[in-house]
């Protein structure tokens, strides 16, 4: 049956759900009795989260690893209960948390339906009226009959969707049950779930891939560590853990970088690269960039004697080894005589055209005859474009498109 | 907020009472029914003789008796009937019971992936590894009846009481595998002392040797070996099956009392400790 919407069905009060986190699992007898804990400490896996979900309405839940999804997930589904606070929860719940839990390798797959199915809280009497649209829906053909382990490991997950789905629930979990399967299975649930919402039913969404939380949730919820950080629209909430995530990416690649300051390095070092940085548009020290920003390169360098008819050039690889540009000062015209003492260049980009992914930066200062290279840094600073256009591959190649009708309206 | 609909919604922690979980247990009985049907039929699956074992595992065992007891060394039976078929009755409802303690103390720990995942009342599990072990008992019964008549001792309307002594063992069983499936989630050391508890127990019941071999020897020796439960029940089994006459009445009585008490306390137990599972398995 489904709710009115706009209700809440989902109510979460000031949840904490507290784990103690062991050495060993298990406790021995020895050390009940004698009431020793050889290490024992307790986390926080939630640390009073309050939300409420509204009937109809689909919540996706972001967050890093070990944030907490899971076991609000679990909370909900009502495997878990609270260490304090409470979880109201109306309504019929089907939790997607594990498919094919309840199978048994040795039974056939029409067994299976119906040892899952009561598992899952379906009749005897239900599961045979749905069992055609099971089977039908997870493409099952005669391999019904035969024993689940015999099945690839796409067709036991399909199975396995298929029972939990003809469920017919009013409240829906999910959580990353799009890992597995191939392109085709990935797309038949997405259109599962877009049945669902349209039938009005409420939806909890734990996924990785900010695009599908993007295109099916009407608003997400972010876990940081236990905490509720942000709840509501969906793009504000998924635009705020960006720009989080791209803060502490930006923290980890710089110490990266520091870890690497003396390696893949050569050159006779007669003149030194001393210093490289990059910088964004406002001038501040960045390494995480969208398709489109500003971005220059401060390249400082030393020379201790006289140098004579010098260049500096740079690069841009991408991770996996594409020299996606590389030019040098030798475009500026002749090099110069000679340089000595020490100097800063500056390598500017006002908007910058690569496409999301990650990057390394190398600065080479070496001779116009290229016979004496006297400093190279090898790819050793990093930046990430994190953002762009929906364009594939390297860069973003000006164009246009002529003579298509405007899509839109009505 | 509007009211909690259908049964699998109650997840109320202060929800111990041993009624209403009960009561789920009522309305999950065809997931009892699936689960307790899948565990029989994946014991034997695989094998040629598949369900047939379920016969053959008892005749087998009787035969092993018969062969030791009735040819090797001879045991002199306390009744009209060979000791093989003595043995056999006594040991067929401690089978019952001994397996269900062993595959009940693991019925939450070694289905951990549902615990954790799928939300059902827990109180199902333990009940499965019993009554799967149960219907073990009664196809061996089966047996152990078609033996009997072959051997002359004949049936009589004496049997009607093994149905009491059925749910008086049921009860008894099951108490203690939701006690000590409920024990081995936070100590695991329950399920490897186990073994050695059952293996003393039996020796302390009379199953290998008739009651009266202890009897009017000693006072403290009656007492003693009538304080263990499975006594009053073991001998009901005997006395009901070999001896056509009815049981020792106030010790099963005692031994009724025995298993609804400790159904109680390993019931409550289970369901006082049932929301910490998910954490420790």
């Amino acid at each position: 049956m489904t709710q009115t919407s706009g209700e809440p069905v989902i109510a979460i009060r000031d949840v904490v759900k507290q784990y103690r986190v062991r050495h060993e699992k298990g406790r021995t007898l020895k050390e009940a009795l004698l009431r020793q804990r050889i290490y024992q400490e307790t986390i926080n896996a939630l640390d009073h989260v309050t939300f409420d979900i509204s009937a109809g309405r689909t919540l996706g839940i972001i967050g890093s690893n070990g944030s907490g999804k899971s076991t609000l997930l679990k909370l909900i589904a009502g495997t878990s209960v609270p260490t304090s606070g409470a979880v109201e929860v109306s309504g019929r719940v089907s939790a997607l948390l594990e498919l094919g839990a309840g199978f048994h390798p040795d039974f056939s797959g029409r067994e299976n339906i119906y040892l899952d199915g009561a598992i899952m809280g379906l009749s005897r009497q239900v599961i045979d009226e749905r069992f055609d649209d099971i089977v039908a829906f997870a493409e099952m053909g005669e391999f019904i009959d035969a024993p689940a382990k015999t099945y690839s490991s796409g067709m036991y997950m399909r199975l396995a969707f298929s029972v939990a789905v003809s469920v017919d629930p009013d409240i829906i979990l999910i959580d990353e049950v799009f890992a597995v399967g191939d392109e085709s299975f990935q797309r038949k649930c997405l259109d599962k779930i877009e049945e669902f919402k349209s039938m009005g039913k409420t939806i909890v969404f734990v996924s990785h891939s900010l695009d599908a939380v993007r295109s099916l949730c009407d608003e997400a919820a972010w876990i940081d560590k236990g905490r509720l950080r942000a709840h509501g629209a969906t793009s504000k909430v998924i635009d705020h853990y960006l720009w989080a995530v791209n803060e502490m990416e930006d923290e980890r690649l710089s110490a990266e970088e520091a870890m690497s300051r003396y390696q893949d390095r050569w050159g006779t070092r007669r003149g030194e690269i001393s210093s490289v940085t990059i910088r964004d548009a406002s001038g501040s020290e960045k390494h995480t960039f969208e398709t489109g920003d500003g971005l220059s390169v401060h390249i400082g360098y030393s020379v201790k004697e006289r140098l004579e008819e010098p260049v500096i050039g740079m690069a841009i690889h991408r991770s996996d080894g594409v020299l996606c540009f590389g030019c040098s000062t030798r475009e500026l015209g002749e090099p110069p005589a000679s340089v000595a003492g020490e100097g800063e260049l500056t390598f500017a980009i006002d908007a910058l055209d690569l496409l999301p992914g990650s990057y390394n930066f190398s600065v080479s200062f070496h001779n116009d005859a290229d016979t004496e290279t006297f400093d190279y840094h090898d790819r050793k600073y990093r930046f990430r474009v994190v953002k762009g256009p929906k364009n594939n591959g390297i860069f973003r190649q000006a164009h246009r498109w002529d003579g298509w009708p405007a899509g839109g309206g009505s | 907020m509007p009211t909690v609909k259908g049964p699998d919604i109650i997840r109320d922690p202060s929800d111990i009472q041993v009624l209403s979980n009960l009561k789920q247990l009522v309305e999950y009985r065809e997931l009892l029914r699936t689960l307790v049907s899948k565990d029989i039929r994946s014991r034997y699956k695989g094998s040629i003789l598949g369900f047939a074992w379920n016969f053959a595992i008892p005749l087998l065992q009787l035969l092993v008796f018969w062969i030791l007891f009735g040819i090797i060394v001879r045991v002199d039976p306390p009744g009209d009937y060979p000791f093989a078929l003595f043995l056999f009755t006594g040991l067929l409802p401690w089978n019952f019971l001994a397996n269900s303690m062993t595959s009940g103390s693991m019925s939450i720990v070694g289905n951990a992936n549902l615990v954790k995942k799928i939300y059902f009342p827990l109180q199902v599990l333990p009940l499965t590894s019993v009554l799967s072990q149960f219907i073990s008992l009664l196809l061996g019964m089966i047996v152990l009846g078609v033996v009997v008549l072959a051997f002359g001792v004949g049936l009589s309307q004496w049997l009607l009481l093994l149905l009491p002594v059925f749910v008086v063992q049921l009860v008894f069983t099951a108490g203690l595998a939701y006690l000590f499936a409920c024990t081995n989630v936070f100590y695991r050391d329950v399920e490897h002392i186990l073994g050695i508890v059952v293996m003393a127990w039996m020796y302390v019941t009379p199953i290998l040797y008739p009651i009266s071999y202890v009897l009017g020897k000693a006072a403290w020796a009656d007492t003693a070996i009538h304080l263990n439960p499975m006594t009053g029940i073991i001998t009901a089994y005997q006395a009901v099956i070999l001896d056509h006459r009815a049981p020792d009445w106030p010790w099963f009585g005692y031994s009724a009392a025995v298993a609804a008490a400790l159904f109680v306390i390993g019931f409550s137990l289970f369901n006082r400790y049932k929301t910490r599972f998910e954490e420790e398995v």
